[in-house]
């Protein structure tokens, strides 16, 4: 972890001082910790649960089930919420779900241009480019362009289909189990599944394989 | 005041390249995993709601100027004014902070928390900018392209729901308290 990264305070030249920002972090959570509103305890759980609980490896497990188990993928398709529930992801960030299958007709890609939505429970915390200005304006706009960024051309027959997030609503791409995989276990298939196809701004490839 | 929201940015002029980081660290600062803990845990406490929150960060008139844990920040501060979650004057001592935002924090008195109908006033105002222009212009349909959206409910209930605090494990070991 980078201390100074984003901070803009003079301080970057002496690491030894705290940053403008980390005092007015330190601050308000002194003050939150006085007026007795949280537990200073609480703060390092949360922390630890989205640093090494929650994260892109939840939503592998939810897609290679679905891959392997119709019945689940039928329900999954139904009822998201109750699906992903069931394999114990839920909670905040991630209340209503709904997943998107992705076909050879058409490509699922999800965004949010309003904030940074993001189902926290199956993905984890967004990353940076997912809440970039970029991302948010052109995802809607010219979806391949971004797909092409990512490296990612799709056939011209392929239809995209833009999905943008609400603060209630949250989307969790189904990419096509690939070719070749009909062997594989659940454990298996879900190191296939890839976070960004998860998004939609990747497809699931083989373990261990370079971007 | 009309309301207005700085974050509205589906199909705005941008034509820079979408880039991911090496590595992707989840944070960039040791500050930034304090403030997503605070605004959960705070969050749990029922003060504001989801649509309160989101309508403090979006009308942050810096809004493009900050980072994600920075509007995080600003967006906390502002509710926890709002709210009335203000230190006592012993607190206020004990704190000797002499950052300018800080010290904005630790001078305002108590007030009442949260008053209902500014709250329900606040929503209303989110409430009425997911119907006006900047939304429309996430709904247009680009030519091979579905794209859909949602309205925001806009809920106008105040105070939102206390103990949505995620059951990954950690309801039993926050001690969370409602002024």
């Amino acid at each position: 972890m980078h201390d100074h990264d984003h901070d803009r305070s003079p301080s970057d030249d002496h690491p030894s001082e705290l940053s403008a920002l980390e005092l007015r972090v330190r601050a308000l959570q002194s003050l939150l910790i006085e007026k007795g509103y949280v537990d200073p305890a609480a703060l390092d759980v949360v922390i630890d649960t989205y640093q090494t609980k929650i994260g892109p490896q939840n939503g592998a497990r939810v897609v290679a089930r679905a891959w392997s188990d119709p019945s689940y993928r039928r329900w999954l398709l139904e009822d998201a919420t109750a699906a992903i529930g069931a394999l114990g992801f839920s909670g905040r960030q991630g209340e209503h779900m709904r997943a998107l299958q992705n076909t050879a007709d058409v490509h699922h890609l999800v965004v949010c241009t309003l904030c940074s939505c993001y189902p926290w429970s199956v993905l984890g915390l967004p990353p940076v480019w997912y809440k970039s200005a970029p991302y948010r304006s052109r995802a809607v706009k010219d979806p391949r362009g971004v797909l092409r960024d990512f490296g990612l051309i799709l056939p011209d027959t392929t239809r995209i289909s833009v999905w943008d997030s609400t603060a209630e609503v949250r989307y969790l791409v189904l990419p096509e189990r690939p070719a070749g995989t009909e062997a594989l276990g659940e454990e298996e298939l879900a190191r296939w599944v890839t976070r960004d196809s998860m998004i939609g701004t990747g497809v699931p490839r083989p373990p261990d394989s370079e971007i | 005041m009309s309301y207005r929201s700085h974050a509205d940015l589906g199909g705005v002029p941008d034509e820079r390249p979408i880039v991911a980081e090496p590595a992707e660290p989840l944070f960039h600062a040791a500050w930034e995993p304090k403030v997503l803990a605070m605004v959960v845990a705070m969050g749990a406490t029922g003060l504001w709601n989801i649509d309160k929150r989101r309508s403090v960060r979006e009308t942050l008139p810096n809004y493009t100027e900050l980072t994600y844990y920075e509007i995080w920040l600003a967006a906390l501060e502002h509710l926890l004014l709002e709210c009335g979650v203000t230190p006592h004057a012993r607190t206020a001592r004990t704190l000797r902070v002499d950052v300018e935002r800080a010290a904005f924090v630790v001078r305002r008195r108590a007030g009442p928390i949260c008053p209902r109908n500014a709250l329900r006033n606040h929503v209303a105002a989110a409430g009425r900018n997911c119907g006006g222009d900047q939304v429309s212009r996430s709904l247009v349909t680009y030519p091979g392209v579905g794209c859909h959206r949602l309205s925001h409910p806009g809920r106008v209930e105040a105070g939102g729901q206390v103990g949505q605090l995620m059951n990954h494990g950690l309801r039993r070991d926050v001690k969370q308290r409602v002024a």
